[in-house]
């Protein structure tokens, strides 16, 4: 513990202390109400130690599996190792690589029957700054194939891209409505407490550093919207960001 | 003049054990505390956002932190309440000297101090159960959530040294401020907040206040701390009884 730290828990001690002198005329004045009295209050005790007892075996019986991890070798990896600044996707794109390229995921793919030939892509979910990469093929056989596809995304080393949700596409006629492209990732981290850290072995011990800041510890996965398209096809889109791979404009 | 014969111990005993069945209401509030503070934390002890590309990221840090500093704070309290007056005429009782009280308060507070120190360290015992059943797994991150039964354990026994030496603080405070007045009420808040103020003020320069502190939370050994700490508490007991004994009288 350093010293503005220590510093700051006596303060804080300080402001417990007086928290402390008014709830304890509360729970008085509480247990004087309810006629918990003084059996009352004892049960009160004995029935939380039993309850922190009865935890320690139901928390040593929870298996290890199923949470979350880093991946082996991030302590010792290079800035940008599990990121996209390894894997580039737009190139991948241009290059029709998608698919063979280490680093990238198909997130989803929908193939449709276009009636006409002019695409509306919508976001009905609002603003989106997706890129959406077309690519013609030679014939007009009106099939469209739209795949969604991204690199992965990590939180200091743990890969959280199978909790990012697949995008939702849905065809109406000429119209492609793009959906659910927010993602909201909640994750539960321990942190030892004060005193348990003053006497952890650093060397022994697996605790979770915690991230600090800086871009290495979050880093969001690139996501693109790849489509196929018969040639005869035009698109038009509600926002920016189409990409026609092999076209000049 | 008792015709009965007694000895230090016999009524040392008699003392704590009826001290420890009249005052079980302060172990209540220990627990009440930790509850209270779950109940305002959730057991969070912070939280981290990041977003970008249509993707928010929110990282809910648990600690039991907040639960050992309100227990701390706590078992200090009790101890300056438990030297009061109010306390100590309760010993009237008793065929008993001044020494025998101050004992019987000591083992009271220490067995404070061991199921305050205890229950602390197992809140986030407790805290992980919860949140594994309420949040599952695959939102917990592994490696910060398994505890060995060495982390629990020396944690715990660290919590009941810090419990025992906030007491020994809190009852020597108690004892001065029965002793000599209310006038130190206000010089021990005055001396931490105005330690703390000029800490702030010189960063860098470090008082001796602040010296005496690291003296504890810089040490990493826990045998060694265990040493420090049972030393620095058994002076801190000795120099409240020895300051309580020249009251002769009721006083």
């Amino acid at each position: 513990m350093n010293i503005s730290n220590t510093l700051n828990a006596l303060l804080i001690l300080l402001i417990v202390l007086v928290i402390l002198s008014f709830f304890s005329m509360r729970v008085k004045d509480f247990i004087k109400r309810t006629h918990l009295g003084r059996k009352g209050s004892r049960w009160f005790f004995v029935l939380y130690g039993a309850v922190l007892v009865i935890s320690i075996p139901i928390f040593f019986m929870i298996p290890e599996q199923g949470f979350l991890y880093r991946e082996q070798g991030f302590a010792g990896a290079p800035e940008g190792y599990f990121t996209g600044e390894r894997v580039n996707i737009y190139a991948a794109a241009e290059e029709n690589k998608l698919n063979e390229t280490d680093g990238i995921m198909l997130l989803g793919k929908t193939n449709f029957t276009l009636p006409g030939e002019e695409l509306l892509i919508s976001y009905p979910g609002g603003f989106s700054d997706m890129p959406v990469f077309v690519r013609r093929k030679a014939t007009g056989d009106g099939q469209i194939t739209a795949s969604f596809y991204a690199t992965k995304t990590y939180y200091y080393g743990i890969d959280l891209s199978l909790k990012i949700k697949v995008p939702e596409m849905k065809v109406t006629g000429s119209k492609l409505e793009v959906g659910n492209l927010e993602n909201e990732i909640s994750l539960v981290e321990f942190r030892k407490d004060l005193i348990a850290a003053q006497f952890a072995d650093p060397d022994t011990t697996s605790q979770f550093q915690g991230p600090g800041f800086g871009s290495r510890h979050f880093e969001t996965g690139q996501r693109i919207l790849y489509m196929e398209i018969p040639s005869n096809v035009e698109i038009k889109s509600d926002q920016l960001g189409v990409q026609f791979i092999g076209e000049t404009i | 003049m008792s015709l009965t014969e007694t000895n230090l111990l016999s009524v040392t005993k008699r003392q704590y054990l009826y001290k420890i069945k009249s005052h079980m209401g302060i172990f209540n509030n220990l627990a009440a505390a930790q509850l209270i503070v779950l109940l305002l934390t959730s057991g969070r002890s912070g939280m981290m956002g990041s977003g970008g590309d249509g993707l928010d990221l929110k990282v809910l840090y648990y600690s039991s932190s907040w639960v050992t500093i309100a227990t701390l704070g706590a078992l200090f309290y009790v101890s300056i309440i438990f030297a009061g007056q109010v306390y100590r005429n309760q010993d009237f009782a008793f065929v008993a000297n001044r020494l025998s009280s101050n004992l019987s308060n000591i083992g009271f507070l220490l067995t404070a101090a061991v199921l305050g120190g205890i229950t602390a360290s197992l809140y986030g015992v407790l805290l992980r159960v919860i949140l594994f059943y309420t949040r599952g797994s695959s939102n917990i991150i592994g490696e910060s959530f398994f505890l060995t039964p060495q982390d629990l354990l020396s944690g715990m026994a660290a919590a009941v040294l810090y419990g025992i030496l906030c007491s020994a603080l809190g009852y020597l405070i108690g004892i001065l401020i029965n002793q000599h007045g209310k006038i130190f009420l206000l010089l021990i808040p005055a001396l931490f907040i105005g330690t703390w103020y000029l800490q702030v003020v010189h960063m860098g320069e470090v008082s001796i206040f602040t010296k005496l502190i690291l003296f504890f939370v810089r040490e990493n050994s826990l045998a060694i701390f265990t040493f420090k700490a049972l030393v620095t508490g058994a002076v801190l007991f000795a120099t409240s009884i020895m300051i309580s004994n020249r009251t002769e009288v009721r006083s």
